[in-house]
């Protein structure tokens, strides 16, 4: 995490409010583009201004070893917008934040790899590399907040088949970003 | 949930692709064996990743104001409130914080209050009964009055209003983890009773309107029962 990112947080902590201004104008623009393609045009505002003040309410839990704020906002800017997905079809939402469970210590820092594809086209290349069975899971799950069990459904496949394509689409990923 | 289930689960879980009791078990799970760790936190960074792929998208001017407001709006509402944050904790977590300093011990009742700077606390002892009585610095006091022959525990709070969409959710803490005890609305005197026997310690805390499954901010106050 860089220096002024890291006081942007301190800020944040105090509850400035030029800092909250900083922040949005740091990644407004790219938490809108990621809540707009999962919720649409009138729900995305919604849904960024609820991650940016969720993020807030929890500074005192951001690590920079955990990876960075754009990827903790991004984190929760998708479990946002996801739960809108669900509340439309009145399914139940999440209520759980992905990061609760990174691990402190060990494995590697979830944001190793998102610096490594810290460029839109290099994991769109990775993404666009994916057999297609594989791309069309990621893109009903991650981006249509589909659950497995919907998305097996949906592409009429056992939800075993379903659970290892997300596998592979992952590990497949990964390897692809880094070779890259 | 075994650990072979969860290995077939962690990539769906990194991708927010489980329903909610597929979640809570892979949750539970990961929370008490640490041999996914590595696996999960590569799982999740590659999800993380996804989000990068999106084009970036100018939001709506008013948003930026919006947003603004609503953080002071906020900030300012937490002044009037000396509350702490709102922090989602782990339940299993929720004592181990080295800032519980336990204050208070009887040879034959134990009666600890577990005191944030919030609170000024009074023990005292009397028979099969000891009471707190706690002194919330921001304005409003509390009694909790625990009877050693049954084990109950009769609470009674006069407290500022919470914070909007705020209540107070009483718990009782049990070996498995905190059960909820009820809400208690703060602005007038609330008296329940509640059957504790195997109860570890009673606590307070910030919820949510409505009140929550699990404590999601710092306890106000937590009395150890023994």
């Amino acid at each position: 995490m860089g220096g002024d990112e890291a006081r942007l947080v301190d800020r944040l902590r105090l509850n400035d409010s030029d800092a909250m201004a900083g922040l949005y104008d740091r990644y407004g623009r790219q938490a809108f583009g990621l809540a707009q393609r999962i919720v649409g045009e009138a729900e995305a505002e919604d849904v960024v201004q609820e991650a940016f003040l969720t993020l807030w309410r929890n500074a005192d839990r951001f690590d920079s070893e955990r990876g960075s704020l754009r990827t903790f906002l991004l984190t929760i800017v998708h479990r946002r917008a996801i739960d809108v997905v669900r509340r439309r079809t009145s399914r139940p939402e999440q209520t759980m934040e992905l990061w609760e469970l990174l691990p402190a210590e060990g494995g590697h820092a979830p944001d190793e790899l998102a610096a490594l594809a810290d460029d839109r086209r290099r994991i769109r290349a990775a993404l666009s590399d994916l057999p297609e069975a594989q791309k069309e899971a990621v893109e009903l799950t991650y981006f249509g907040g589909l659950t497995v069990a919907e998305m097996a459904e949906r592409a009429n496949i056992p939800l075993g088949t379903a659970k290892s394509r997300l596998r592979l689409a992952l590990e497949r990923l990964r390897q692809t970003i880094r070779e890259r | 949930m075994t650990c072979g289930q969860i290995e077939e689960l962690l990539a769906a879980f990194a991708l927010g692709a489980l329903d909610v009791g597929e979640e809570a078990s892979a949750r539970a799970h990961l929370s008490i064996c640490r041999r996914h760790d590595a696996e999960l936190a590569e799982m999740a960074g590659v999800a993380a990743t996804l989000a990068l792929a999106v084009e970036e998208r100018e939001p709506p001017l008013a948003l930026r104001v919006r947003l603004i407001e609503a953080f002071e709006a906020e900030v300012s509402a937490q002044r009037r409130w000396p509350a702490p944050q709102a922090a989602i904790l782990r339940p299993r977590r929720w004592f181990a914080r080295p800032q519980f300093v336990y204050l208070a011990a009887a040879a034959v009742l134990v009666l600890a209050v577990v005191g944030l700077a919030t609170w000024a606390a009074v023990l005292q002892l009397d028979g099969g009964q000891a009471t707190i009585e706690a002194e919330f610095h921001g304005g409003g006091t509390g009694t909790l009055v625990y009877r050693h022959d049954d084990r109950t525990v009769e609470l009674t709070l006069e407290l500022p209003q919470p914070p909007a969409g705020r209540v107070y959710q009483a718990w009782g803490l049990f070996e498995q983890g905190p059960a909820s005890l009820g809400i208690v609305p703060g602005t007038m005197v609330t008296e329940f009773n509640a059957d504790l026997r195997d109860a570890t310690a009673v606590a307070i805390s910030i919820e949510p309107e409505g009140g929550s499954e699990q404590p999601t901010t710092e306890p106000l106050l937590v009395a150890e029962l023994d």
